[in-house]
């Protein structure tokens, strides 16, 4: 966090986690209300809560050490909602951070998610109706004649708590720590992390270096299911685990008196169990089109994963407005390789020039292109890459799930802030997001004729408030 | 300041879409080095004297304006395609992909 002679206050930024999950918000006026309440009873001040990873410090207008501790509330609900029944997320969170004056914060962050809808199985679309197995083998689900197999079972609630803690470790200097666990009813999850910041050249560089380790439980409905196997046959064992390490390197460079940019790069590892146990691939006649043989097989993927990006932001205050430009690039060896474009004008409805006392509305866009990962499949052919019966072959790894597809990504979205004072600001952003997925080339037979990787579109409804206590 | 020089094979923007071989994680800890080196070789023509950072101190241009939001977004975007991280630890800790 940096000091200055003329800065407003700035939050300083706890690391992140693995594990830091989504923070919603929507028009969830009860949570809205009870954290209003609960934020009431609190007391007085100020200190954003961040999620984000690394802050430089080159970035941040900070306080001056003061002497009374101060608390900063946020408070968010977010609806998110695909098209064609599919999922609905509802997410409120609240986070609560309090600063104790001496340049000191603690945060505190809960975050509830509630899942329903339905969620594609990954096998592939027939000309006549499919019935499926249910993850749970307490029941099965029917598809219709040309539509994308979708598990209906799909249901979920999560509860996510982050905790950390952000502290100066000497001159130009910061270290923050932070630890973090999240439950699902077929998901446990435990993180830890911590960086370290050290400013350079009286605060206009930054260095920013941390660590992220997860550890990940995987309990799946019915059992995790065995890799390659034929789908709906039994299982393997009850649970599998995950390990993920990632390391973190950010550079920021003040460049002028509007602009400031920031590189960084992110290495991750992750052992263990990577598969998604629900998922499952169709096996067809090459001829046809139609399921053959085994049907349907359950996907497997490599039990680890390296993953590179690097990303690059700048910001630029326009005396008024701010422009805010990112790109990323991203590869891991799977054979995935993404770009992301993302840019967001902020326009200041008032005259204050951005210090955080107006209204302001931000458009914001988004632009995401992914290759397939090597193993992907929108089915296995049958006397092809696959073979049928106890004697037969199959690829070491093969899944069908869309999001290792090659696909694009678009984001087009608004957002509109109001502060009502004494440091409160509400905000409420709306957003749809479309993924348009490559079709697959050579459709054998029936499939020639279906569409066989639909378009996914979403909405997002955001509600957030913050104030100080 | 320290200059970095990079040559691309083919000096054509599609070079990124092509499959090479992926960096090993030998090659990602030496690009980890990358910021450093950048720090401490940094430019001091760059950047700006304490006085002059009215406009940096405004919280609209703190990189990261909104961490509810950021965090919101890392989470529905890693549950929603296959790369994820580059600013933040931000993203997993879920059972969504």
């Amino acid at each position: 966090m940096t000091t200055s002679p003329l800065s407003l206050s700035a939050s300083a930024e706890p690391s992140s986690l693995p594990g830091s999950t989504s923070t919603g918000t929507s028009t969830g006026a009860l949570h809205l209300a009870l954290a209003a309440a609960v934020t009431g009873l609190l007391g007085v001040g100020s200190v954003g809560a961040q999620a984000e990873g690394l802050k430089p410090s080159a970035a941040t207008a900070a306080t001056a050490a003061s002497t009374a501790a101060t608390w900063q509330a946020d408070a968010a609900v977010l609806l998110y909602r695909e098209g064609d029944g599919r999922v609905t997320a509802l997410e409120p969170v609240i986070s609560l951070r309090r600063n104790d004056g001496n340049d000191r914060a603690t945060g505190l962050r809960l975050t509830l998610d509630t899942l329903t809808g339905a969620s594609p199985n990954g096998a592939v679309a027939q000309p006549t109706a499919q019935t499926f197995t249910s993850p749970s083998g307490k029941g099965t689900y029917t598809t219709a004649a040309g539509k994308t197999p979708l598990n209906t079972e799909f249901r979920d609630t999560r509860i996510a708590l982050l905790a950390s803690h952000e502290r100066p470790l000497g001159t130009d200097q910061r270290g923050s720590f932070s630890a973090n666990v999240s439950a699902e009813h077929d998901f446990a999850s435990v993180g830890l992390s911590g960086s370290w910041t050290r400013d350079f050249d009286n605060k206009n560089r930054t260095l920013s270096l941390g660590l992220s380790t997860e550890f990940d439980r995987i309990n799946p409905e019915g059992g995790v299911p065995v890799e390659r196997g034929v789908a709906f046959a039994g299982t393997s064992k009850g649970s599998d685990s995950r390990y993920v390490v990632d390391l973190l390197a950010g550079f920021t460079q003040v460049m002028s008196r509007r602009w400031i940019t920031q590189v960084s790069y992110n290495l991750g590892r992750g052992s263990g169990y990577h598969s998604d146990p629900y998922k499952i691939l169709s096996v067809i006649d090459g001829s046809s089109g139609l399921v053959t043989g085994d049907r349907y097989i359950n996907e497997s993927r490599p039990r680890s994963r390296t993953r590179h990006s690097l990303n690059v932001q700048s910001k630029w205050h326009l005396t008024q407005d701010v422009v805010d430009l990112s790109y990323r690039y991203y590869r891991d060896d799977w054979g995935v390789s993404a770009h992301t474009l993302d840019g967001r004008y902020r326009w200041e409805l008032g005259s204050n020039g951005g210090s955080g006392g107006g209204a302001y509305l931000e458009p914001h866009l988004r632009w995401y292109r992914q290759s397939a990962a090597d193993f992907y499949r929108t089915w296995l052919t049958e006397g092809g890459e696959y073979v049928s019966g106890a004697a037969g072959r199959s690829p070491a790894y093969a899944s069908a799930d869309t999001r290792l597809a090659a696909f694009t990504g678009q984001t087009l979205g608004i957002k509109l802030g109001l502060p009502t004072g004494q440091g409160r600001e509400w905000t409420l952003r709306v957003e749809t997001y479309r993924q348009k997925i490559d079709q697959p080339a050579n459709a054998p037979g029936a499939l020639g004729s279906l569409d066989l990787t639909p378009d996914l579109k979403a909405f997002t409804l955001m509600v957030g408030y913050s104030r100080p206590f | 300041m320290s200059t970095l020089v990079l040559t691309p094979m083919r000096p054509s923007l599609p070079v990124l879409c092509r499959r090479r071989r992926v960096p090993s994680i030998r090659l990602g800890l030496g690009l980890m080095a990358l910021p450093a080196l950048l720090a401490l070789g940094g430019c001091g023509t760059l950047g700006v004297q304490p006085w002059e950072r009215d406009l940096l101190a405004k919280p609209s241009m703190q990189l990261t304006v909104s961490p509810l939001e950021a965090a919101a977004d890392d989470h529905t975007y890693f549950s929603k395609e296959a790369a994820t991280g580059g600013r933040s630890f931000g993203g997993g800790g879920c059972g969504c992909n």
